[in-house]
């Protein structure tokens, strides 16, 4: 279920009619329930300027079955500092009725995504649009080097060139 | 995303967490309301804690960096009968981080006729593989944001071709 600000805000409403109930039905002393409010309110304030800094950031789930690549980014793993390497990319879904903004989105690296996503990187750069898709890897596996990998679902991802709109040639019948 | 953000949301989980433990020792309500209390608090905290990844990788209109390196961008055009007034789509990294990994941020900025030609040049650049270093301009646009139709604080930026980091100059 995608609820997003309404949900916060709708728990921003619990809290305040829990600190409304206290407020009317406990039998704390003032100077508890003006120490409560206090609190609470900080409470709003340091969620309201947190959440404008955790957006924009790329996300690692709910990558799209089907997008429109619009850029990629990719770090290596680097041995010297241990990072294993990631790829970040923006792209819009193509599900019908989805939201058309480019959403930012984030997977670990592998050998594999980097030479799609390379391939399909050097065709954007020739105005070539590309479709991504998504498909669960139904090959078997093995276990996992990693426990912690334990049941997650490796997936294969594809990209094709979409075909561009131009205009009719003149020499088109009709 | 910096730790501090969510250390912020798990600041927040605490406080009403403490609320209902107020709630349940300190007042003379009925069992079954105190409850109702415990099921929406709980339910509550799942349902936003599921919502925070979906506000994640969307653009945000805030906190572009003053000097970044341009990733991808898209424009969304104003359409005529204005219903949709336009917007310009950042990916860009920030160029004051040091040494730290840098992870691209999605930005949206207002459409304006002006940035559109300067974002779009400095797109052509990007895809013929010169990186392009933008920067917040402090002069004003030629044209009013009247003309525009957005209501929101219009950003001018400008664009530079960046030096290739593999031939470093001598």
């Amino acid at each position: 279920m995608n609820f997003g600000h309404g949900a916060i805000v709708s728990g921003f409403v619990v809290v305040l009619l829990l600190l409304l109930g206290l407020s009317l039905y406990s039998t704390w002393s003032l100077r508890k329930k003006i120490a409560g409010i206090l609190v609470v309110t900080l409470t709003y304030l340091l969620v309201y300027f947190s959440l404008p800094r955790m957006l924009g950031w790329p996300t690692d789930r709910q990558v799209p079955q089907r997008f429109n690549l619009v850029a990629v980014y990719i770090q290596e793993p680097n041995k010297a500092t241990g990072a294993a390497g990631d790829v970040f990319f923006w792209a819009t879904d193509l599900a019908p009725g989805a939201d058309l903004r480019p959403r930012a989105y984030h997977m670990p690296f592998k050998a594999s995504f980097k030479s799609v996503f390379q391939e399909a990187q050097g065709k954007l750069r020739q105005n070539i649009p590309q479709e991504g898709k998504i498909e669960l890897d139904d090959q078997e596996q093995g276990v996992p080097l990693d426990w912690s990998r334990l049941g997650q679902k490796s997936v294969k991802l594809k990209f094709k060139d979409i075909p561009v709109n131009l205009p009719p040639s003149k020499d088109a019948p009709g | 995303m910096n730790n501090a953000n969510f250390a912020a949301f798990v600041a927040a989980y605490a406080v009403i967490a403490l609320l209902l433990l107020n709630v349940l020792i300190f007042t003379r309500w009925m069992w079954w309301v105190k409850l109702a209390a415990v099921i929406l608090v709980a339910g509550l905290c799942t349902v936003t804690y599921r919502s925070i990844p979906d506000l994640l990788g969307w653009p945000t209109a805030r906190g572009l960096p003053a000097r970044f390196n341009l990733m991808g961008l898209q424009i969304v055009e104003p359409d005529k009968g204005g219903t949709t007034k336009g917007n310009i789509f950042l990916w860009v990294t920030d160029m004051n981080l040091d040494g730290s990994p840098r992870v691209p941020r999605a930005f949206v900025l207002p459409f304006h006729p002006e940035l559109q030609v300067k974002v779009a040049a400095a797109g052509t650049k990007l895809r013929k593989n010169l990186p392009q270093l933008g920067e917040i301009s402090t002069k004003p646009f030629e044209s009013t944001t009247a003309d525009v139709g957005h209501n929101s604080k219009m950003i001018n930026l400008d664009f530079f071709d960046l030096p290739d980091p593999l031939f470093p100059e001598r």
